[in-house]
């Protein structure tokens, strides 16, 4: 883009501004001038030939007059000026007309005023040689003459006003329509030469407007503006480049820091998660240690009262103890290893022993078994909390005591496993959402004793045997509850052996 | 910013615009002048100047004088004023040769009129050195010439013509405006000159009507009831035949008239082409004009001095031996 400096254009616009107001002000007054001229000239021609008629008629006055003045000298020296301004008015005569038969009169008048001065000279010549008759003869002469003066000056100016007249209006009407075109065109120059100064200071101010509203808007802290417009070459679109490009390079510079910035906190925050992390594998561990220390503690504590009964000859209560401590090395051994069948007998076995010597007469405990079933694997703890479940809902609540019955039976390939009670039953819309739901039973449970529900159970029989497996509920309220676990048979003599819990 | 600126071009445009047009106006106003190119006043000598200084203006008669005297002029690279006053008297006529005279003129054309006053500006013009020629009239002195008809002669025509209409006796009634009493006299005497020798014709009245047109009419009235035979009327202006015409034709009697009548000039031809003045004398007031500038051109030119009496043509209109 063409580059113009600031002052160049400011000095062009106003050298334009003023030489176009001077011209047109020289034009008009030139113009002006013109018709003031013409005027003067004509008027000043007019003037002339009523100055003379007006000299001819004093100078014929005091020629007049001569002889009735007291002091004669004194009047013929006061005649003298006249004459003299007569003669010059004369020689100054207009040497043109306007109208061509005036020029005649024109020369008439110069003529006159020669012949004038020529009789008033005789008759003061007359009248300084005391000669009164030649005098008075001479004045007369002279009389007339101015007479005739006047007369032809007269017709003359009347001649000249006539041509006058006829132009008159033209002028007039010319100088008015002049007069208003120009009247016209300087109210239209001001006016356009305002809205000239307004627009160029606009092309200055305005981009500096926008420098400035920028720079506030940056100085706010808001670089994402769009570039300020730089108008036309000049100072100005110097100043708004570098200031587009300041604001673009702060921008980037901003940017690249918050990135920084940004890079630093994630940084910050990984490390933080990792020692939350670290944290709360330290209370993991420790929890752990915790759960498995108490146990153990109990377990070995339980063996060693074991011995001191059996040391003080309590054989029931060595038996007992001995029972606890294997319920719970069982309950301790490693969940998802699986178990024998048999394991899991036994284990309900020692669970009911140590029940029985809680309720006494009120619980009998009845085994129906087919050895050949025992050594097939299953989940471990599937029957325990099933056991629990019929005698703490079956048989707990009921005074008189009951009867919970565990029955094993196999066909060739399958193994039904019976935990019968002749407890209070389920009532039926419970029942239902048992045999359906896997949801529901643990909350109605109340969350007692070992927490594993129905539900559990059936999850772990699923993901054990891959849906091989049923758990079915059956219930009459008031005549006792009936669970049954279809589970697939393993060969038979396969044992899979059973680990004792650690 | 963009409006801005197309206003900054419009308005440079405009302004230029503006100031050409503003520019050009004022300036062709210089170019055209307010006034015609005035005229110069030609130097003293420079070119021969003569006035026709005539007894009253707006006269047929003097501006076919002035009329002659301009076409000579304008031939003989002269050039000739005319100057007259609006009512005619002598005192116009002396301040209007005053005048002239004052003016330094190079020739003087006018009227002879008889008047001691007239005579008097004229010889002062005279003695100035300037020439005058008497036109129409003459005044015999200092004058350079006279150009004007032969009036005895030309009455001598019209009382011809008389002669060779009248049918039985006639009785004539001459109205005579005093003009000039010589030429006026020479008009009556060449008339009675011709018919005192023709047995039965009579001229009963003789009546002068001062040059106006009314008191014509009432003479004429007069001689009708002093003498009611007559049957000739013989006006020797213009303004007495057409008095007598206006005058007797309100009275029904024209139609039983002769009228004989000078110059065809004004009212006087209107009546002679509708028949109420039978017979005109017919003088050439352009041939005076143009015959007194030639030869004032001649004399101060080539100082040629001319005749002092320098007829110019006349000759009946309407009458018998020439119709």
């Amino acid at each position: 883009m063409k580059f113009t400096s600031l002052q160049v254009r400011l000095m062009g616009t106003f050298l334009v501004t003023i030489a176009v107001l001077a011209i047109i002000g020289l034009s008009i007054l030139i113009n002006a001038r013109n018709t003031a001229t013409t005027y003067e000239t004509s008027l000043s021609a007019l003037v002339k030939v009523g100055d003379l008629t007006q000299a001819v008629d004093e100078g014929a006055r005091s020629v007049g007059k001569l002889a009735s003045e007291p002091d004669p000298n004194q009047a013929v020296a006061d005649y003298r000026p006249v004459e003299e301004r007569i003669y010059q008015l004369r020689e100054g005569l207009p040497t043109s007309t306007q109208h061509p038969d005036s020029v005649w009169m024109m020369q008439d008048l110069a003529n006159m005023a020669d012949s004038f001065l020529v009789e008033a000279g005789a008759a003061v010549y007359a009248f300084r040689r005391d000669d009164p008759e030649s005098y008075f003869k001479h004045d007369r002469e002279a009389a007339t003459i101015a007479v005739a003066v006047r007369d032809t000056a007269d017709r003359l100016l009347a001649k000249e006003l006539e041509q006058y007249s006829k132009v008159y209006p033209e002028v007039i009407r010319r100088d008015r329509k002049l007069q208003a075109t120009n009247t016209i065109s300087l109210i239209a120059l001001t006016l356009v030469a305002i809205a000239f100064a307004w627009g160029f200071a606009q092309t200055i101010t305005d981009p500096l407007r926008h420098l400035a509203r920028a720079a506030g808007r940056i100085a706010g802290g808001d670089l994402s503006g769009p570039p300020v417009p730089v108008g036309t070459g000049s100072e100005v679109q110097m100043l708004g480049s570098a200031f587009n490009h300041m604001q673009e390079s702060l921008r980037q510079h901003v940017t690249e820091l918050q990135e920084k910035a940004e890079l630093e906190r994630r940084l910050q925050a990984e490390e933080l998660e990792n020692l939350q992390i670290h944290s709360l594998l330290w209370q993991v561990e420790l929890r752990a240690l915790q759960s498995q220390v108490n146990p153990h503690f109990l377990f070995n504590t339980l063996n060693m009262v074991a011995k001191t009964a059996l040391i003080e000859g309590a054989e029931q209560t060595r038996e007992l103890m001995e029972t606890v401590a294997d319920l719970l090395r069982y309950s301790l051994r490693e969940l998802n290893r699986p178990v024998t069948l048999g394991e899991e007998v036994g284990q309900v076995q020692r669970y009911m022993t140590i029940q029985g010597q809680r309720f006494r007469e009120r619980t009998q405990f009845v085994l129906e078994l087919d050895e050949t079933a025992l050594a097939c694997p299953m989940p471990c703890l599937t029957l325990q909390p099933l056991v629990e479940n019929a005698l703490i809902h079956g048989i707990g609540k009921r005074e008189a005591g009951g009867i919970v019955k565990l029955a094993v039976r196999r066909s060739a390939d399958r193994i039904l496993v019976t935990i019968s009670d002749d407890g209070e039953g389920i009532p039926a819309a419970r029942l239902a959402t048992l045999n359906q739901d896997a949801t529901a039973l643990a909350d109605g449970t109340g969350g007692h004793t070992t927490g594993l529900g129905i539900q559990n159970v059936r999850r772990r029989l699923e993901l054990y045997y891959h849906s091989d497996a049923g758990l079915t509920v059956d219930s009459v309220p008031g005549r006792g509850t009936v669970v049954m676990l279809d589970l697939p048979a393993c060969p038979e003599g396969a044992n899979e052996g059973a680990h004792p819990g650690g | 910013m963009k409006f801005s600126g197309l206003v900054v071009r419009f308005c440079f445009v405009f302004l230029l615009g503006t100031a050409a047009f503003v520019l050009v106006n004022n300036l062709i106003g210089v170019g055209r002048p307010l006034l015609a190119k005035p005229t110069q006043v030609p130097g003293s000598g420079q070119s021969l100047r003569f006035v026709i200084v005539a007894p009253q203006a707006d006269h047929p008669y003097w501006a076919q004088v002035q009329a002659g005297a301009v076409a000579m002029g304008k031939t003989l690279n002269v050039h000739v004023d005319f100057s007259a006053p609006r009512r005619a008297s002598v005192e116009a006529q002396v301040q209007l040769l005053d005048t002239a005279t004052a003016a330094q003129v190079d020739g003087i054309i006018t009227q002879g009129v008889h008047d001691p006053q007239v005579d008097q500006a004229i010889a002062k013009a005279v003695n100035r050195g300037i020439p005058i020629i008497t036109v129409d009239t003459d005044s015999p002195g200092p004058r350079l010439a006279y150009v004007g008809s032969d009036n005895y002669q030309a009455g001598r025509l019209a009382a011809a013509d008389l002669v060779l209409r009248m049918k039985g006796p006639v009785a004539v009634g001459i109205i005579r405006g005093n003009f000039g009493p010589e030429e006026t006299d020479q008009r009556v005497q060449g008339f009675r000159d011709v018919l005192s020798g023709i047995p039965g014709v009579r001229i009963v009245a003789v009546e002068s009507s001062d040059l106006n047109r009314t008191a014509a009419g009432q003479k004429a009235l007069k001689i009708r009831q002093q003498h009611p035979e007559v049957n000739v009327f013989y006006g020797t202006t213009a303004l007495d035949a057409v008095g007598v015409v206006q005058s007797l034709s309100a009275q029904g009697a024209i139609g039983r008239l002769l009228v004989i009548g000078w110059d065809d000039v004004g009212e006087a031809a209107d009546l002679f082409d509708r028949g109420f003045i039978r017979t005109l004398v017919h003088q050439e007031p352009e041939a005076m004009g143009s015959r007194a500038v030639q030869l004032l051109e001649g004399y101060l030119r080539r100082d040629e001095r001319p005749k002092a009496i320098n007829f110019t043509p006349t000759y009946l209109r309407g009458g018998v031996s020439t119709s």
